[in-house]
């Protein structure tokens, strides 16, 4: 009985440092280019749920690192970018996934910037970094599109107007442009832009 | 903002100065950020015939703020300095007005603010100007880029565009520095990347790689980068142009 009871609780240990190497990306694999397949990663989004990137196979998933504090991510949710592009694509089967790794937020902050946009979709906490420094996420706002088939076909800016001057009129939205691309089977025109923004506030 | 002028003289050039005042533990941004923030940027208002050429920035910092987040911008406090060319048609009646408009993030380790200001300067209009803030602008020149020769090999292949290029810079004033930050300027539609900077006897070698970003409109064919070094306390850049095509 013992000896069940031991090999119990290793299975347990051994599943809960599975699941914790699963839940986060390894620092030794190598950073991701645009056109490689991403490896999944799962994180706690603002409500306590575990989200896993696997749970979305076959469908497209914007990516968008975010700090509630950055001057750039508020005018962006002041201006309703976000809201408005992931509106325009939620019947096309595109997921949108917002995620933190400000080393110095957590879920709970995560939940307050979530319920004062009122956002619908998950906000991930990744304090850690891990899946940031995976993906090189180096500004906030910084955008990823990965494709049905599980390949990053788009990182960079949400547009580019980076001070904001521009009527939105006369913005180029590059995730628009890529969602549009690919909800249409075209190759996407833009796969790669420059980020501006914040840096991401990783640890260290 | 600074004139290094007592007035503007038609047919004659004299400088501007932008200066910038940082607070503590903040830093604004270079003319090419690096991986995030934005750049420190001025605009002007001038009456016509007087053409403000780009911004000359001094030799920018390099900072690391984790996971390889490169930056490059300036601390405590930095001048712009712009050419001002006047035509020698220009007739506007004087004092004229020079307006300027600043844009700028400053950053410390947990939050960004950004930043924008507005000044002018007035100066009159003669057949003659004496010289004005010689001092200053000379020890911002003394914390410019020195503009440097390099042989140079590399192109970028046509559509669509990749190619690694290396310089050899053969230092002239003794031992070169034994450890160079290499800094690139901005370049639409142009993704640089360095390789390695080596130092092998009186020679730097600089591997870095060019990369079109498809579907944005490349800017010019000369690349520029710097590489700066310590001497003495003080922070020195050498600047080298690289024809890209």
């Amino acid at each position: 009985m013992r000896h069940v009871l031991v090999l119990f609780i290793v299975a347990l240990v051994g599943n809960l440092f599975f699941q914790e190497w699963e839940a986060y990306a390894r620092d030794e694999v190598s950073t991701l280019e645009v056109q490689q397949v991403v490896p999944s990663f799962s994180l706690i989004d603002q409500s306590g749920n575990k989200v896993n990137l696997k749970d979305y196979q076959g469908e497209n998933v914007v990516l968008e690192w975010t700090n509630p504090d950055c001057p750039y991510v508020k005018r962006h949710y002041k201006e309703n970018t976000m809201k408005n592009v992931r509106n325009q694509f939620k019947d096309a089967e595109v997921e949108w996934l917002t995620i933190n790794s400000t080393h110095f937020m957590s879920s709970e902050d995560n939940k307050k910037w979530a319920e004062d946009h009122k956002l619908d979709w998950s906000v991930l906490d990744d304090h850690k970094g891990l899946v940031g420094k995976q993906f090189k996420a180096k500004t906030t706002p910084h955008m990823f599109i990965v494709n049905a088939e599980g390949k990053l076909v788009y990182q960079g800016a949400i547009d580019d107007d980076a001070h904001g001057d521009k009527e939105s009129k006369e913005r180029v939205n590059y995730v628009v442009k890529a969602l549009d691309d690919i909800t249409n089977d075209r190759e996407v025109a833009i796969p790669s832009t420059k980020s501006y923004g914040c840096s991401v506030k990783y640890a260290g | 903002m600074l004139a290094d002028s007592t007035a503007v003289v038609p047919g004659q050039e004299f400088q501007l100065g932008a200066h910038f005042k940082i607070q503590d533990a903040h830093h604004i941004y270079w003319e090419n950020p690096g991986d995030a923030g934005l750049p420190t940027k001025v605009s002007f208002e001038a009456p016509e015939g007087i053409e403000i050429l780009e911004a000359q920035y001094p030799i920018p910092e390099r900072f690391e703020d984790g996971a390889d987040i490169i930056t490059f911008g300036h601390t405590k406090e930095a001048l712009l300095t712009f050419k001002a060319k006047v035509t020698s048609s220009f007739s506007v009646q004087g004092p004229v007005e020079i307006k300027a408009n600043a844009r700028w993030l400053s950053c410390n380790k947990t939050l960004c603010i950004p930043g924008a200001g507005k000044a002018s300067i007035q100066l009159p209009v003669g057949k003659s100007a004496e010289k004005e803030n010689q001092k200053t602008f000379l020890e911002w020149k003394q914390r410019s880029p020195l503009s440097y020769p390099a042989e140079t090999k590399g192109k970028l292949k046509s559509a669509g565009g990749t190619g690694t290029f290396e310089s050899v810079i053969d230092w002239e004033a003794g031992s070169p520095p034994k450890k160079l930050d290499w800094l690139p300027y901005s370049h639409p539609g142009l993704e640089a990347d360095i390789e390695e900077v080596e130092v092998s006897g009186n020679d730097i070698r600089v591997q870095f790689h060019l990369k079109e970003l498809k579907g944005i409109k490349r800017e010019g064919d000369i690349f520029r980068y710097l590489l700066s070094y310590r001497e003495k306390g003080k922070l020195r850049a050498i600047e080298v142009e690289v024809p890209i095509l």
